[in-house]
């Protein structure tokens, strides 16, 4: 047999590639995500564009620190680190000071990504435990009642999960569903423009970037139990429409809940880890010590994600 | 190629493609030199028992190694004028006998003799190479076989090669059939798996016709196993061993032509996807190098191309345009430069898309991570790996662009090496 000097190319089938990529799935996360955070960046003025700047740069720069002391190869093009940053500032106060933003991002992306092994390999949701570790650290500078109290918006500036928490049902009537939706209310960054995420999350759901099981599992588990402590005592518990519209709900059950690694992929593992997500958020605003549960709910679902993730399918001949 | 959906919540349909009732196959001249790949390692001179300069006659069957069975059927006489090594995926080697074709060189008629009536052992000698190529486990286990699958369509992407043989030679392999059934003692059911869309009008004769749908991977054997005949066969079994034999319309086909003629058949149907995507049907000589096939098909190939023997889903790149065209080539994909992906070290980012497309089921997300860390063993006992069909649907939808159908082959490979090392131990 001859053989030209020609080189060809060698390499393993498939020779074909549907053409997705990461960076691909990440920036239209991302993207769809500035909705949502340019409306309260509208909304907060200044401050926040610059927790939002800074959070997102200082979040890549982090990813670059490791990329060059781990000697691998820079991973800051995929957008994962950028959309991590994103989402913190998202659910960050738009007053919180320059020092914890880089704290955030520095507990986000080093602990919480990259010391699991980076992308795909973080087991809880970076933007969530850099969240929880700023709360517990600075409570106050995560409580919006404090950290917003000098804004003049036009509308209620009172915390709606406070208010419902600490005064009972009759103390947020005045937050109509229309007014939450269109994020005037105090919260987040980028949390409290709900008709944005829901269409961000719809966006997502039907491009197949995130998995519909799970944001639509989380909010019927909210829905369904805050129906239940609302039917119970109507007069402590908001109702559930309120539920599904204030504090960080919809941002979790689209972006947060949603998070690749730390998210079952079989549908009825999907399905209870959503619907427990609902679930555990409701509980912790009705009975437990927070005024929002859905950082710690979050948490708590990723933990049993390896778990749940074993119910599935016997896959075709297997033996016993 | 393809492209993710936009609305990505659907999963990707890929098809088989329909063969265009236009296209006739264009026969490619006889080259100058064949060159005969046998599956049997050349270790040492002393074994070789095919030298160069040694006359080789049409229709001859080439058994290089001595002690191992294995030969090749020479579709044209001529002389040896080279014999090497070649190493193959998973280091599998191969001899490979270069034949320069002499058009007067004599004919073997050792088959005309013996082959008046089909009997298994005249098959085993002289008809494993027969365009299409018969499946090993006909041979080694014959009294196992209760089924028979004549597959009239064609196993991956684009190829339409067997769907054209039972277009033209219907006849053929209906005689084909029939000597099958002989060999294996008249007893076995026989069974023609055909495309919905051929399936009108297809005078199938003795044979139970059953109808595949168009959606890759319905063509797997596996799953056409499980779909027309109701057997899931356990993914540690072979199909001989569950009873079941495929074997190609187009090797069928050449049985029946040879023996009515007396003669191997020595031409094959290819089909050829050109890098433009245009789509053509050669017949070839086999033992043709590939090169030759495209040059009669205008097509250049230029550094850093890609030419690809069988589907773009499950074919094996090749390292040079000599590779001959062999009795299981159907079809011959080039793509350019532009057309290759590159494949990436990412680790496994759980999105699950490999999970929604795979057939067969497979958890193929935390399959990977224990084939990335050679945990072979795990991957096996608790997350499927057997199970896998070799389809590359996985691969191809992998945002993070792992090679993972090449993890899931390097596995199996590692998992049989394993598996026969503990066995030799333990003797």
């Amino acid at each position: 047999m001859q053989h030209s000097s020609k080189k060809l190319v060698v390499s393993h089938a498939p020779f074909w590639h549907d053409g997705s990529s990461l960076a691909a799935r990440h920036y239209n996360i991302l993207l769809v995500a500035l909705i949502p955070a340019i409306a309260g960046i509208l909304t907060y003025g200044v401050p926040a564009l610059a927790v939002v700047c800074l959070s997102v740069s200082t979040a890549m720069l982090w990813e670059l620190l490791i990329n060059r002391v781990s000697k691998t190869p820079v991973s800051v093009g995929d957008g994962n680190a950028a959309l991590v940053g994103l989402l913190l500032a998202m659910l960050l106060p738009a007053t919180t000071p320059w020092w914890m933003v880089i704290t955030g991002t520095f507990v986000a992306i080093v602990i919480a990504k990259q010391i699991f092994g980076g992308l795909g390999a973080n087991p809880f949701n970076p933007a969530l435990i850099s969240l929880a570790i700023l709360g517990v650290s600075w409570p106050a500078f995560v409580d919006f009642n404090y950290m917003l109290a000098d804004y003049e918006t036009g509308f209620n500036m009172v915390y709606p999960m406070w208010s419902a928490k600490y005064f009972g049902s009759a103390s947020v009537a005045g937050f109509t569903p229309m007014d939450l939706l269109m994020g005037k209310q105090a919260g987040g960054i980028g949390a409290t423009f709900g008709l944005g995420i829901l269409i961000g999350g719809i966006y997502l759901m039907v491009r197949g970037y995130i998995r519909w099981e799970i944001a639509v599992s989380f909010l019927a588990g909210v829905f369904v139990t805050a129906l239940v402590f609302n039917l119970s005592k109507p007069a402590d518990y908001a109702g559930p429409v309120f539920h599904l519209l204030t504090g960080y709900t919809l941002i979790g059950a689209f972006f947060l809940a949603t998070e690749d690694s730390s998210s079952p992929v079989n549908f009825v593992p999907m399905l209870i880890y959503g619907a427990a997500g609902g679930l555990l958020t409701v509980l912790i605003r009705n009975i437990g010590v927070h005024v929002d549960g859905v950082v710690f709910a979050i948490l708590v679902i990723n933990l049993i994600n390896p778990l749940v993730d074993k119910i599935r399918p016997k896959a075709m001949g297997k033996v016993a | 190629m393809i492209k993710r959906p936009f609305f990505g919540l659907a999963k990707p349909a890929l098809m088989y493609e329909p063969l265009d009732s236009t296209l006739a196959a264009q026969e490619i001249p006889a080259p100058a030199a064949i060159t005969l790949l046998v599956d049997a390692p050349f270790e040492n001179q002393m074994a070789l028992q095919v030298h160069t300069g040694d006359a080789i006659a049409q229709g001859q069957a080439v058994f290089p190694i001595a002690g191992s069975n294995a030969y090749a059927t020479a579709a044209m006489g001529g002389a040896v004028s080279s014999v090497d090594a070649y190493t193959g995926n998973f280091g599998r080697r191969y001899t490979a006998v270069t034949v320069k074709v002499d058009a007067s060189a004599a004919a073997d008629d050792a088959f005309a003799q013996v082959g008046k009536t089909p009997s298994l052992e005249a098959a085993d000698r002289f008809l494993r190479c027969v365009p299409g190529g018969l499946p090993a486990g006909l041979f080694d286990t014959p009294d196992k076989i209760r089924t028979i699958v004549v597959c009239g369509l064609d196993s991956d992407l684009l190829c339409v090669t067997r769907q054209y043989v039972l277009k033209t030679g219907m006849e053929a392999v209906l005689r084909g059939a029939e000597a099958l059934k002989k060999m294996l003692g008249g007893a076995p059911r026989m069974v023609l798996a055909v495309f919905d869309r051929m399936a009108h009008g297809l005078q199938a004769g003795g044979l139970e016709m059953k109808k595949v749908g168009a959606a890759y991977p319905a063509a797997n054997p596996r799953i056409m196993a499980k779909d027309l005949l109701g057997m899931t066969i356990p993914a540690d079994t072979t199909f001989e061993a569950a009873g079941i034999c495929f074997v190609s319309a187009e090797a069928v086909a050449a049985l029946g032509k040879a023996y009515e003629t007396g003669r191997v058949p020595d031409r094959k149907v290819v089909t050829v996807v050109l890098k433009n995507g245009a789509k053509k049907l050669v017949s070839v000589v086999l033992g043709t190098p590939v090169g030759q096939v495209l040059s009669a098909c205008s097509q250049a190939v230029s550094e850093n191309d890609r030419l690809v023997l069988g589907g773009p889903l499950t074919g094996t790149a090749v390292y040079t345009e000599s590779h001959p065209v062999g009795p299981d080539t159907d079809m011959i994909l080039v793509q350019g430069a532009d057309q290759v992906f590159e494949v990436s070290e990412n680790s496994c980012i759980n999105c699950g898309d490999c999970v929604r497309i795979c057939p067969v089921r497979v958890p193929v997300n935390v399959l990977i991570r224990y084939l990335q860390a050679g945990a072979y063993s795990e991957a096996v006992d608790s997350h499927d790996l057997l199970s896998c069909i070799d389809c590359g649907l996985c691969s191809c939808v992998c945002p993070a662009r792992i090679p993972i159908f090449q993890y899931i082959q390097l596995g199996k490979y590692e998992f049989a090496r394993l598996t026969t090392a503990e066995a030799d131990h333990a003797a």
